[in-house]
């Protein structure tokens, strides 16, 4: 609420109702102004649709689940407040009740495989690395299709090819695959007697987790900047390198536990050594492992969304990872003490956190974001789509 | 007529208009700057309800109108009629309390009952065959990780308890499955298993460790329940219904920390596979009376394991591990071993 522009733009039939809105563009056009992000969730409304969902849920032995994500991402979306309008959540149940068998028998197929025949599992690898990019691209697709705010969607523009390409980057992963359809589990696993192959399977399994922040980045971009608004594109300017830094501080952390958790582990040992609690000692790895967990995601987050623009609107997100630590571990605390009833407060406070440090400026009149009728699809004109207008993201 | 106030959103622009929806008869009015349109009752298609007190209705010309929830919103075509009850239902205390009473009721009965009935009842229709590429895949990895190699018990013992495991296996339900193989292993010691597909082996130690062939094959009529009760199979099933579950009921945690997550599955793996072994003692006590040795010779053979390893036995271990307290076990054979049925 700080610029005279606000009401206006806001609400320019109450405040000047006859001035039409070309005439308060030109006065706008250089001034930037705050989009208010605010969160209205409560625990005690979400509390009855966690319980009802999760309880019909249980009686129809999973069916009722598509129902269930659908009646929480409505409650997620509509508390969610930018610029004092509600983001609204389009999809209905059933198109992602489509997508939950499919995605159900995939996942029966990789357990059968894995389970019972071996064999067959690097070829119904190979199968998911040609399925792969699909699902990427019809997943961002739809929530980006399903996602409206003030009656404009989001639109997803890339396809299969360009999610194949990035997330096939290098073709570490597809190599990896194909090795072990023609390599064989074994060889690839166990490899004793030919240590050449070893070494190779070894430097490739390096390279992809030394590669992975740029991998993980490529996958973020590719999704942000084939996403628009109205006539405004998503642009995403955060680097492989900040994720590498990110993730490389976060190892350190967890290594720094573990020398804490051995040294600890050494001190009670030379202490007393008929009984050692492994309960004890594995406190101070598990909290570094917890406190990783936020730095990575408090970071991240700050990374993806301060490198991000919506044609003339800029993101600010100052997550700390300390503050969401401490709100990781008072959660499970407290979800574990209630035998999770308390799981949808908590739900709700790492939300409102999650919001509360997150927000928008913009540099242009909202009128701005007109949409074409090609590459806008009005929330009110969403239709379900065919039979592949699926949501597979469990 | 009913007038609601509210804001009105045109489709093609993100601006937010001042805007009245009226319901006269039929006939639908949106009144907005000095603009009225309007449309049929039947065009319009109202947004499910929420929780967060908004409701969106759609107009036939793409046009979006935004109010205050109320129920007269009811009575106009809904978006997604069938989350209308769901609702209804999120909306009154009384019902979540009976849903945390639900929910309570259901996950203790479907663990206890429910999920092991249907592991039985699934693992029972999938053929043990199915299981043999597996069993013998373990077996060979077994062999070349070194942990096995072929056993130095001579031939002439071999062949005794072999002829008495095949007394055994006369008229089992997988007969034609259940296979004895002898072992030598420094990896594993005194130790004895069931493989997938109906192959048990024993290691070479724990032929020693027993003073007679009936303990030896008290071991045995135990790694055949095992068998019998279709224990790898039905363990398995029942691990992925507790886990497909577990991620369904702990969804919500799961995406705050993934610090809670994970934990409650293992402990409830763990009791499933004690309940397992005391199943397979249980049945061992039945097969080894059915040939005329007396249960009590389980008893004795485990006296002696417990006495080469003591240390397993510590509290912390007993309550993770998957075998029942070796006391309890060697205290219930001693009971079968006295009553006579």
């Amino acid at each position: 609420m700080t610029s005279p522009s606000l009401d206006a733009e806001n609400e320019p039939d109450r405040a000047e109702p006859f001035i039409p809105d070309d005439d308060l563009r030109e006065v706008e056009i250089h001034e930037t102004r705050t989009l208010p992000i605010e969160f209205t969730g409560q625990a005690s409304v979400y509390f009855r649709i966690w319980i009802v969902n999760l309880c019909l849920t249980l009686l129809t032995l999973g069916i009722f689940s598509a129902w269930a994500k659908v009646r929480k991402k409505r409650y997620f979306y509509a508390s969610t407040r930018i610029d004092d309008s509600p983001i609204q959540y389009l999809a209905e149940p059933i198109p992602i009740l489509k997508g939950r068998l499919v995605a159900a028998a995939l996942l029966f197929i990789w357990w059968f495989s894995s389970s019972f025949y071996l064999p067959a599992l690097p070829w119904v690898l190979g199968a998911g690395l040609i399925i792969a990019p699909w699902i990427v691209a019809s997943s961002a697709a739809f929530n980006a299709r399903y996602s409206a705010w003030r009656n404009l969607t989001f639109v997803f523009h890339g396809n299969y090819l360009g999610a194949a390409l990035t997330i096939y980057w290098l073709g570490l992963i597809p190599i990896l695959v194909v090795g072990m359809m023609f390599g064989g589990l074994e060889s690839a696993f166990i490899a004793t007697e030919d240590s050449g192959l070893w070494l190779v399977v070894l430097v490739v399994v390096l390279a992809a987790g030394i590669l992975f922040p740029w991998w993980l980045n490529r996958l973020k971009r590719f999704v942000a900047r084939n996403t628009s608004f109205g006539t405004w594109r998503v642009d995403y300017g955060a680097t492989g390198g900040q994720f590498f830094g990110v993730y490389f501080v976060a190892g350190l952390i967890v290594m720094g536990a573990g020398v804490v958790t051995a040294v600890l582990g050494a001190v009670l040992l030379s202490l007393d050594t008929t009984s050692i609690d492994v309960v004890v000692v594995s406190v101070p790895l598990y909290l570094g492992y917890v406190f990783a967990f936020a730095y990575t995601k408090a970071s991240i987050t700050n990374v993806v969304w301060n490198h991000a623009r919506l044609g003339s609107v800029s993101f600010r997100s100052t997550m700390k990872s300390g503050e969401l630590f401490a709100l990781y571990v008072t959660n499970a605390l407290a979800i574990v003490a209630t035998v999770g009833l308390a799981t949808p407060w908590a739900v709700m406070r790492t939300m409102r956190y999650r919001l509360e440090h997150l927000s928008a400026r913009t540099e242009q009149p909202l009128s701005e974001f007109v949409g074409d009728d090609r590459s806008t699809v009005h929330a009110a004109g969403a239709e379900t789509g065919d039979f592949f207008d699926l949501d597979l993201s469990l | 007529m009913t007038v609601f106030s509210g804001y009105y959103f045109d489709g093609k622009s993100a601006l937010r208009h001042d805007a009245e929806l009226a319901l006269v008869g039929d006939e639908v009015q949106l009144r907005h700057a000095e603009e009225v349109r309007s449309f049929q009752r039947s065009e319009l298609r109202v947004s499910p309800r929420t929780g967060a007190g908004s409701r969106l209705v759609a107009m036939p010309d793409g046009g979006q109108f935004q109010c205050d929830d109320n129920g007269l919103l009811d009575r106009l075509p809904q978006d997604s009629p069938s989350e209308g009850i769901v609702a209804w239902l999120e909306q009154r205390w009384g019902v979540a309390l009976g849903c945390v009473v639900l929910v309570a009721l259901v996950l203790f009965a479907g663990h206890r009952y429910g999920l092991p009935a249907a592991a039985e009842s699934i693992a029972l229709r999938i053929p043990i065959e199915s299981e043999k590429n597996l069993g013998e895949e373990v077996l060979d990895s077994m062999h070349e990780f070194g942990w096995l190699a072929p056993s130095r018990i001579d031939a002439q013992r071999q062949d005794r308890i072999r002829a008495r495991f095949n007394d055994f296996r006369r008229g089992q339900a997988y007969e034609a499955y259940l296979d004895l193989q002898f072992r030598h292993s420094q990896a594993i010691g005194a130790n004895a298993f069931a493989l997938p597909g109906g192959t048990v082996v024993i290691t070479d130690d724990l032929v020693e460790l027993a003073e007679n062939d009936e303990e030896v094959l008290a071991i045995l009529a135990h790694e055949i329940g095992h068998i019998e009760r279709r224990h790898v199979m039905r363990g398995l099933i029942q691990d992925s219904l507790v886990a497909v579950a577990a991620t369904a009921v702990t969804a919500d945690a799961a995406t705050l920390t993934a610090a809670v997550a994970g934990l409650p599955v293992v402990i409830l793996q763990s009791e499933y596979s004690r309940e397992f072994e005391e199943e397979a003692d249980e049945y061992s006590f039945a097969l080894l009376k059915e040939n005329g040795i007396s249960p009590s010779a389980f008893a004795d053979i485990m006296e002696r394991l417990q006495a080469r390893y003591p240390d397993t036995d510590n509290a912390l271990l007993n309550f993770v591990s998957s075998h029942p307290a070796t006391e309890s076990r060697i205290n219930r054979a001693r009971e079968a071993a006295q009553s006579n049925d």
